[in-house]
């Protein structure tokens, strides 16, 4: 018996590209505060000179993220809402409430961390009440440093097991999105400290070689995440391995995403493994984060607006075309355009570029 | 880092769990669990019965709903799927109509995903959507297995089949079965033995079935007359008039 289609209407995305734009800077933000974090408590200089660029990283994409995931409600004045009819039993009414928990973790520990630095170098003039007063405001840091970390990992989570817990999209029903989606995130945030320490910050070379061996594990472990979910999906038989195997062998436009991922992944390890190699190839492995970010980028898409094309019932694939307004493109391009203004402002203020009396050097004192 | 590392440790996780565990303590449903059932009549409990013997693809029932409920043009709270379906030993062909709804699950998967209680279920069983609380932030319409919800590009809000609630309040029968031609749709109410649906579905008792019934979701829209290949995803042929008419890259390449 064969089975054609005459009338069936078309289901639409209900998640927007919003959505990926949010998924893809608050993993980044969580990651890189993660990083941050770390350096908090990790005693040991090369872990504390990633704090620098890790905050760069972390606040400029946690400042944005919060604006995307606002744009993809399609009600977005009535954000409110989440905060009126707390929903114990919802992953995503749980989210709104870590999303607050971690920006005031991440921001109050970057204003400590920057207040430090001000007091003792010196603030530029337009941020001088950045160091005003006597309070050091230090003994507060490291309780900041725990908020920002059990509200990065407080993200990771929610992030992961609202899409996880959705049955309905058999791609998404497996316990790996959790971890996939946040060594994703770390590949990616890795990448962006490595581009941030060359091209920004001009870090030393060691603590770049630090950032990039990172960057490859993170790498290693996206690619061990990737298989666990195939291993473990094929021994157990589960629905999620299941799907993905029914669309790579009925259309190629998944055997086409596959075969890239498999590409640019691998493509992306061995480069980074070869110029971790000398530090001529640690100075410009800065060139393979704008591949990392993509790869990072298009996972999402994959996960978010290719699987939304998956029919839950019909046959076939509906067809997504991008529309070129604030619900496409233009959103697209928007957020990356805001994340790129706050790139232009931010490093010089983490970096404290416009300092007035320089009296000690930044390294010693914010890691201090 | 005045604080030594085993001190921070401790009140972090004195802050923290304090935090991630205040919202839980007062939950009455766990995560992902059904919340409790709130408003219509706790004795009843509707279903619709849909015999696709009598259904004759006319659509009446998709034009009745969309004048009832208004919904803007080119989206459907009900509509009649066609296919068209061939043995491939005899190559004989036939038409097999669909009508497709929300299915008013008994364990509705919309519902515990709402982050703004803006969905939930009757006590009567129907699920119903607050637009004026709903935030539009699609995740009951992915979490429905069956496509049944949307988001209204008019009200920018998840919009859905409720059995028309208003109507069946004041008496009156859905718009879709009251114009129903060949009397497909019965509905009515299944804790009550004697209801026309209860004697339809006794009578048909082994030709009863429901849409993904292995998703435990128990929807309580019952197909009579329905062949297993409809009963999980279409193994077949997409709409052509996909790839077609909005020049599909998806299905183009398939």
């Amino acid at each position: 018996m064969s089975i054609a289609e005459i009338i069936v209407p078309q289901q639409e995305v209900a998640w927007l590209p919003w959505a990926v734009q949010y998924f893809f800077l608050v993993g980044m933000a969580a990651t890189a505060a993660i990083l941050v974090g770390v350096g908090e408590f990790v005693r040991g200089g090369r872990w504390q000179r990633l704090q620098a660029p890790a905050l760069v990283v972390a606040v400029s994409t946690g400042v944005i993220a919060p604006i995307a995931l606002l744009a993809d409600l399609h009600q977005p004045g009535r954000f409110y809402h989440f905060y009126t009819d707390i929903t114990p039993w919802s992953w995503m009414s749980l989210g709104a409430l870590i999303l607050p928990v971690f920006m005031t973790g991440l921001l109050g520990y970057w204003v400590l961390w920057q207040r430090a630095v001000f007091r003792a170098e010196g603030a530029p003039r337009w941020l001088s009440l950045w160091a005003a007063g006597n309070w050091s405001g230090q003994a507060l840091r490291p309780w900041l440093a725990g908020v920002m970390l059990m509200g990065a990992l407080g993200i990771l989570v929610y992030t992961g097991s609202e899409v996880m817990i959705v049955k309905a999209r058999a791609l998404w029903h497996t316990e790996w999105m959790i971890v996939n989606l946040a060594l994703t995130a770390f590949m990616a945030s890795l990448a962006a400290i490595v581009f941030t320490q060359a091209r920004i910050l001009s870090a030393a070379p060691g603590d770049q070689r630090l950032a990039l061996r990172l960057f490859v594990l993170a790498l290693i472990a996206t690619g061990a995440g990737a298989v666990g979910w195939a291993v473990s999906g094929w021994i157990n038989g589960s629905v999620s391995f299941q799907a993905f195997l029914r669309l790579v062998e009925q259309f190629a436009y998944w055997r086409i995403v596959f075969a890239l991922s498999v590409a640019v992944g691998g493509g992306l390890l061995m480069a980074a493994l070869w110029m971790l190699r000398t530090p001529r190839g640690v100075a410009r492995s800065w060139w393979l984060a704008p591949l990392a970010l993509l790869a990072a980028w298009s996972f999402r898409w994959a996960v978010l607006m290719d699987v939304q094309s998956v029919p839950k019932y019909g046959a076939g694939l509906y067809p997504y075309h991008l529309p070129l307004g604030s619900d496409g493109l233009l959103g697209i391009l928007g957020v990356f355009g805001l994340w790129l203004a706050v790139l232009m402002v931010l490093p010089g203020i983490i970096a404290n570029r416009g300092a007035v009396h320089p009296t000690q050097s930044m390294r010693e004192v914010a890691h201090g | 880092m005045d604080v030594s590392r085993r001190q921070f440790l401790g009140k972090a996780a004195a802050v923290t769990a304090g935090v991630a565990v205040m919202p839980l303590s007062e939950a009455e449903a766990g995560l992902n669990d059904q919340p409790p059932r709130r408003g219509g009549d706790p004795n009843k409990r509707y279903g619709m019965a849909i015999d696709l013997r009598r259904c004759i693809g006319c659509q009446a029932c998709t034009v009745s709903c969309s004048i009832e409920n208004q919904p803007p043009v080119g989206q459907f709270r009900t509509i009649v799927h066609q296919y068209e379906v061939t043995d491939n030993a005899s190559e004989e062909t036939a038409a097999v109509m669909l009508p497709r709804l929300c299915n008013q699950c008994d364990n509705p998967p919309c519902v515990p995903v709402c982050p703004v209680q803006a969905t939930w279920q009757r006590k009567d069983g129907i699920v119903v959507v607050d637009s004026d609380q709903c935030v539009g932030c699609g995740y009951c319409v992915q979490a429905c297995p069956y496509d049944a919800r949307f988001i209204n590009h008019e009200t920018q809000v998840a919009d859905k089949c409720n059995f028309c609630v208003h109507r069946l309040e004041a008496g009156l029968l859905p718009a879709c079965v009251e114009s129903c031609v060949g009397g497909a749709r019965i509905i009515g109410d299944l804790n009550d033995p004697d209801s026309h649906i209860n004697r339809v579905l006794s009578e048909n008792y082994d030709d009863v079935k429901v849409l993904k019934p292995e998703l435990n979701t128990r929807p309580h829209v019952f197909y009579i007359g329905m062949t297993d290949a409809f009963i999980e995803r279409i193994q077949g042929e997409s709409g052509l008039w996909f790839d077609s008419e909005h020049g599909g890259v998806m299905g183009a390449v398939s």
